[in-house]
């Protein structure tokens, strides 16, 4: 018998139970579907932040206090206060640096602000003006701080919309005494509408001077962070290496292993957002797949019931002339045809559910949301069905393939 | 040579502990263009001997050969290719495969040929008319009477011209009038040249061949010629 003749005895035996076929690739169908939308949506999520990070510009590097743990005992490392005043000086150094276009120390807190009878909790950044080459938050309405300011602790903000919004409503925002922590800073400028940018969401924070920020709302004398410019992104690599030569220099260390800080490139952070939503999905993925085995297990149930129910017809053919071979095959087939049938349902369902959650995703988080199918994820699905067809239809094929003629032509 | 050449057949089925004797020592010819018909009472062994001779089972002792050859002379392939192109089976319960069509039924033999599949209409065609069964092509064999059902498994059976056909109780589950149409097939067919070797339990439909072989408990009580052989069914089909 031919491949292609076995093929149409296959489809024919499962046309001959329409409803039960369709009900046995149910879970296959859920099992695929699963998959496919868990994919889709890690891959969104995943080109959401990455282009999130990529805002920070190429060029962009991040030195964070503290390390990574190296071990259960070692969580002092991650609260240390190695990044101050002291630093920052050294760092803004040429002759120490030389890669350096600019730094913007960071400090972070989420504290109460009011103005008049509005009080609201923002997010306050103690930055420096170079922060604005860094990450686009140039007010539309007014100007951003300068050096000078900075130099002289100067209590003015820079307010993002929502903020505006929350406190001033319609009137006039500029120029206006806000009271953030009780000290009172002047509104200089507003920044245009941004949603998130590099991970700041820019029309709920407030900017200030980093000094300002330092000394009357910090409450503490070391930065969260010191963002530096590099003069372009061939320079990058070296000034990384600049940066932690003077760091450990400052802070007498030799080894390595015990630096005090941590010194990131924008391509770093791409890196590990790409590999854990990687491994995020392939967990869930993972997860999904359990349904998968589930499904397998309702098929070759119901393989083995057709094959007892098809005694007489197996012992049958072999009378006319089927060989083992030829009743394996056809049973297999049809457990192949199923699962695949299953997985093609699972698969365009899986990409109607993808769409209608980026739809919705697109409302909640903004125009950040891909709708994005990999053909990788059909292939995996396509691949993953036909070998739980095989795998789990395999033992009942096997069954029907033993029997014996004469056997099966005396079954009742 | 003969078609069928037996001699001292023997079949035991063990289970367990208990050993049936289902044919004791059978031996008998059976010339190309014969009609035998094997007759005998329940348990007389005579279904153990059509599965033996149909290459279906193995005897426990004694020859079979079937155009010189033995089923130990086959391999598994082998076996069921002669079985599919040397011979024809008809059973008592039809053995149609459910919700398919008369043509679909009996191409199904063909689909173990190896013929090309161009072929298999036209064959098919061809041995449905040989049963009168033309206009009846396209139906399933659910819409179909008993009679015209097992005129379909005739058909079936004939698709690929095979050597010899067995029929098991063909007319077993068939009312006089139908039986009457079946045997009257088989007898033609016969008449066109195919052996037939017909098992039954009934001496009215035995009649219809030129040689009964009697079988009783495992032993071969009798070999003859038919005198008086029935012909047609003008003296309408008694059971």
């Amino acid at each position: 018998m031919t491949f292609k003749n076995s093929l149409k005895t296959a489809i024919k035996g499962l046309r001959v139970n329409k409803s039960r076929s369709a009900l046995t690739i149910l879970g296959i169908v859920i099992g695929i579907t699963s998959i496919i939308l868990i994919m889709s949506l890690g891959k969104g999520a995943q080109e959401l932040i990455l282009n999130q990070v990529r805002g920070l510009g190429s060029a962009t590097i991040i030195i964070e206090p503290g390390r990574e743990p190296q071990g259960p005992s070692d969580f002092g490392s991650l609260f240390t206060d190695s990044l101050k005043d002291r630093e920052v000086e050294a760092l803004s150094k040429q002759s120490n640096v030389p890669g350096v276009e600019g730094l913007s120390p960071m400090v972070v807190l989420s504290t109460s602000v009011t103005f008049e009878n509005e009080a609201h909790t923002f997010m306050i950044l103690g930055a420096a003006p170079l922060i604005t080459d860094i990450v686009d938050v140039y007010p539309e309405t007014g100007q951003f701080f300068t050096d000078d300011q900075v130099q002289q602790l100067s209590p003015v903000a820079v307010i993002g919309s929502e903020v505006k919004e929350k406190l001033f409503g319609q009137s006039e925002a500029l120029n206006q005494n806000i009271k953030i922590k009780g000290k009172t800073f002047k509104v200089i400028g507003i920044s245009p509408k941004k949603g998130q940018v590099g991970m700041l969401d820019v029309d709920n924070s407030i900017i200030v001077p980093y000094t300002t920020a330092l000394k009357y709302l910090s409450g503490m004398n070391y930065y969260h962070q010191i963002l530096v410019k590099a003069k372009s992104e061939q320079v990058v690599p070296q000034t990384v290496e600049d940066i932690k030569a003077t760091l450990r220099e400052l802070h007498n260390i030799t080894d390595p292993e015990k630096d005090d800080f941590q010194v990131a490139t924008q391509e770093d952070i791409a890196e590990r957002v790409g590999t854990v939503t990687s491994v995020l999905t392939i967990f869930l993925a993972a997860i999904a797949a359990i349904s998968l085995v589930v499904g397998g297990i309702g098929i070759m149930n119901i393989m083995l019931v057709s094959v007892t129910e098809r005694t007489r017809e197996i012992g049958l053919r072999k009378a006319l002339g089927a060989t083992t071979k030829n009743i394996l095959t056809q049973f297999l087939l049809e457990s192949v045809i199923l699962t695949c049938l299953g997985g093609i349902v699972g698969i365009i369902l899986g990409i109607f559910f993808s769409f209608v959650s980026a739809l919705i995703l697109s409302r909640v988080v903004g125009s950040g949301w891909q709708f994005a199918v990999s053909v990788k994820a059909i292939l995996l699905g396509l691949g993953v069905s036909a070998f739980v067809g095989l795998v789990f239809g395999l033992y009942p094929a096997s069954q029907a393939s033993k029997k014996s003629p004469i056997e099966a032509l005396r079954y009742e | 040579m003969p078609l069928i050449e037996i001699h001292n057949l023997e079949k035991v089925y063990t289970e367990g502990e208990s050993e049936t004797h289902a044919l004791c020592g059978v031996s008998f010819n059976i010339k190309e263009g014969e009609f035998v018909a094997i007759i005998g009472p329940s348990g007389s062994g005579k279904s153990t001997l059509l599965h033996i001779l149909g290459f279906l089972d193995k005897q426990t002792s004694g020859t079979y050969l079937f155009e010189g050859k033995g089923l130990e002379d086959y391999s598994e392939n082998q076996v069921a290719k002669v079985r599919n192109k040397k011979m024809g089976f008809i059973f008592q319960a039809f053995n149609l495969l459910p919700r398919t069509t008369v043509l679909e039924n009996v191409k199904l033999p063909l689909s173990y040929s190896g013929l090309k599949e161009s072929l298999w209409n036209e064959m098919a065609r061809k041995a449905i008319e040989q049963v009168g069964l033309s206009h009846r092509a396209n139906y399933e064999t659910s819409q179909l009477s008993g009679g015209e059902r097992q005129r379909v498994a005739i058909a079936r059976a004939l698709v690929n011209n095979p050597q010899i056909i067995f029929a098991d109780e063909p007319t077993g589950n068939l009312d006089s009038k139908s039986g009457g149409g079946v045997m009257e097939i088989i007898e033609k067919l016969n008449n066109q040249g195919h052996t037939i070797i017909l098992i039954t339990h009934e001496t009215y439909t035995a009649e219809y061949a030129e040689r009964i072989i009697k079988l009783k408990d495992g032993l071969l009580e009798s070999d003859e010629k038919v005198g008086e052989r029935r012909k047609g069914t003008k003296d309408g089909f008694i059971k």
